[in-house]
This record gives C-alpha cells, structure tokens and sequence, in this order.
C-alpha cells in the first residue's frame, strides 16, 4: 500500500509506564480510523538529533494528538517535563510559520481534567481542549471524534466498536507475549505499531459510511 | 455503504518482518490446516491398506492362473471324448426312432385291447345271467312245490265236500221245520195280541 504523508497523525505524550495503557489506546485508534500513528519513540536514528528528528515528524504530520496530562513534577529529579508543551509549541509554530500545506495542521489537545491547562500553559487559553479523566475509554472517544471533525472522512468505526477491538487485541497480545517471553509494557513502538496492524488486518472488519456524502 | 476497511501501514515498519501477532496467527492457520489434514492421513491409511491388500489379491490370483491352465488341459481330452462319442450319438438317434416305432405299435395295438375289453364284458354280464337263472330255477321248484301242496289240499278237502254236503241237507231240513213251524207262530202271535189287549200281561209268559 502506497504511504501517503495525508495519513500521518503526530503524537506527543508521556511514555512513562503508568501511562501505557493510555498510549497504546490512542495508537490503536489512530491505526483502526484507518490513519498512520507517528511519534518522537520510531526515532532510532544517531546521526540525526532528535529535536530534527521530532521536526522533521511535525513536518509530515498533518493532525497531532497532544496530551498534556503528564505534565509535573518528575519524581526523581524534583523537575517538570516539558516536552509535551514544547512538542505542541512546535506544532503550532509550524501551522502558523509554515507553508500553505503546514497551516491545514490541526490539533488535538488532551488533559486529565478540563481547565488544569490553564494553570501551567495559560497562552493556549481558548483552545478547544478534551478532558480523558486518565481512561482509555475516553481518550478512544475523544481522538475517534476529533479525527472524523477533522478528516471529514466517513469510514472510521464508531468509538464502541474501537474501545471492543482494542481490549480484544490487548488480551490477544498479552497472550502472546506471555507464552513468547515479552514484556508488553517495554515493547518498541514500532513493533507495537506491527502487531496492531496485523492484528487490525487479520481482524478487518467492514468499513461502514456513517452518511451517503 | 459498506467497503472493506483500509488499515494503512507505518513506513517504519517493515513488512516482510512477521509480527507477533502475524506469525501466531500463522501457527494457529498451520494446526487448522493440521486439523483439517487429519481425516486426509486417515485417507492415506486406507489407500496404503488397498494397495497392500491390491498386492495380496494379485498373489492370491496367481494360483487361479494355473488352475485355469490345468483346466485347459482337460478341456482337451474333454473334446476328444465328445468326438469319440458322436457314433453313439448315432446310436441314440436310432434309439429314438426306434421308441417312436413303439409308439406307433402302441397307437396301432388300441383297437384289439377294445375288443378285449368288451370279451371282459359279454364274459360278466354271462355270469350275471347265469347268477340270475339259478333264482328262477328256484323259484320253479317252489312253484311246483306249491302245485303239490294245493293238489294235496284238494284231496285233503274231500271230507269236508262230504261234510258240507250233511251241512246243506241239514240246513233245508231245518228250512222245512221253519216252514212246518210258521202257522203255530202265527197262533202264538194271535194269543199274545188277544191277552194284551183282554189287559192279562204276558210278559213272563214264554212261547
């Protein structure tokens, strides 16, 4: 199948493990509405920086899922991370700098809780932001809604139907890495990336028009 | 509207790498397959036991070959008694001739056993007569009996001839008397009817 760039959905969000269950949500939805999950993790190149690297991811991103629920205090260090912000900074730095092409970017911002934003990154006050109450059930929701307004395309599943085949995949490839060895949790993205795609292509499923356009 | 769904793929990834899930999925189409290949072995098994059991019958089948052999063999003399036996057959042919001749003779031959048979009759029917005349023989005898007996009786009757004759003169002496006798009765009458009417009852009075 042709890679077409169209497709490509950046996501900037916390990698630590209690967050897991939380990213591998928001990979599967991206891959089952049928778009191509990027992000700063497939990056395993050491001749090029990594801040070239989430560039050049940006660059070909035309939608981003940004969540910036992680945002505190680092246990070990006593210091906040400020990747996430800075990654949505970039974003839309690109959107408003960029060419003809950049400025159709559009954004999803995610938290725990809807205002909490405004307390450590007051200047994107006025954006439309979506509260997920740290459940994967609502970060599936929300990124499935907001990648239909966004895309205008009619042929991604209803949220129900996603949050049902993810939990079927995650029982499927616990039960795999158990009998294999594997750690889930520490698996590399791209590898995840993998097995979700041959599991959504094993386990295609009709594509269904919500309307005749 | 419905269209198969279109999972696109990561350009990282790459595609001749089987994923976990991929090559689970694969192991788990290979013991389907397995699966479904049973009843096939099973199929082999059996063929392997015809084609043994094939074998064993074109062994078996040799002996019958030789036995057909030996039959051949006999077949032969077999002919040449059949050619041996052709003036017999002759024989025969003129056998059946010859009970077809006997049969004429037998069709032939009815008429006299006809005449036979009537013989048996006229033969019997003579016996009857003669059974019959012996009867009649008989009943003569009695006849002539019987004449003797009547012609006895006659003689024995005579007497009595004599007797009625006695008996008859008797009788018209007694019709004299009666006549000699009627005027007196008429008296009689006469006195009876004159006492009955003089009113003297006679009827102890006896004539």
């Amino acid at each position: 199948m042709k890679y077409r760039s169209s497709d490509n959905v950046f996501i900037n969000c916390p990698f630590d493990e209690a967050y897991t269950d939380m990213f591998h949500a928001c990979v599967f939805t991206v891959l089952d509405a049928g778009f191509i999950p990027r992000c700063s993790l497939e990056v395993d190149d050491a001749t090029q920086s990594r801040l070239s690297a989430i560039l050049s991811l940006i660059d070909h991103c035309p939608y981003g899922v940004h969540d910036l629920s992680r945002v505190q205090l680092d246990p070990s260090s006593g210091l906040p991370r400020f990747n996430m912000p800075f990654e949505l900074g970039l974003f839309h730095g690109a959107k408003y700098f960029g060419s003809s092409n950049q400025k159709r970017k559009q954004c999803l911002v995610l938290e725990t809780e809807k205002h909490r934003y405004q307390k450590f990154i007051s200047d994107i006050a006025g954006v439309d932001i979506m509260a997920h109450d740290n459940s994967p059930e609502k970060l599936i929701l929300a990124l499935r809604n907001w990648l239909v307004t966004a895309s205008r395309r009619t042929t991604i599943p209803p949220g129900e139907k996603i949050e049902t085949r993810f939990n079927d995949f995650q029982t499927r490839i616990r039960k795999i890495c158990q009998k294999e060895g594997i750690d889930y949790n520490a698996m590399p993205f791209i590898e995840l990336v993998e097995n979700m795609t041959d599991w959504l292509k094993i386990n295609q499923i009709a594509r269904t028009r919500l309307f005749n356009p | 509207m419905t269209k198969k769904r279109r999972i696109k793929n990561h350009p990282a990834v790459d595609l001749q790498k089987p994923s976990l899930v991929r090559r689970e999925a694969f192991f788990e189409e290979v013991r389907r397959a397995q699966e479904a290949m049973k009843p096939a072995e099973q199929f082999q098994n059996v063929m392997k036991l015809l084609q043994e059991s094939q074998k064993a019958l074109c062994e078996a089948m040799k002996l019958p070959q030789q036995l057909q052999d030996v039959t051949k063999q006999w077949r032969e003399p077999r002919k040449a008694l059949r050619e041996a036996m052709k003036p017999a057959e002759q024989f025969q042919n003129v056998m059946k001739l010859l009970q077809e001749s006997q049969k004429v003779l037998c069709e032939a031959m009815k008429p006299p056993q006809q005449l036979q048979d009537v013989t048996k009759q006229w033969r019997e029917s003579q016996k009857a007569l003669r059974e019959a005349m012996k009867g009649a023989q008989q009943f003569q005898k009695a006849l002539r009996e019987l004449q003797e007996s009547q012609k006895a009786l006659r003689e024995a009757m005579k007497p009595a001839q004599q007797f009625q004759d006695v008996l008859k003169e008797l009788q018209e002496s007694q019709k004299a008397l009666r006549e000699a006798v009627a005027p007196s009765q008429k008296y009689l009458d006469a006195i009876q009817q004159a006492i009955r009417i003089a009113g003297i009852s006679g009827e102890d009075d006896e004539v």
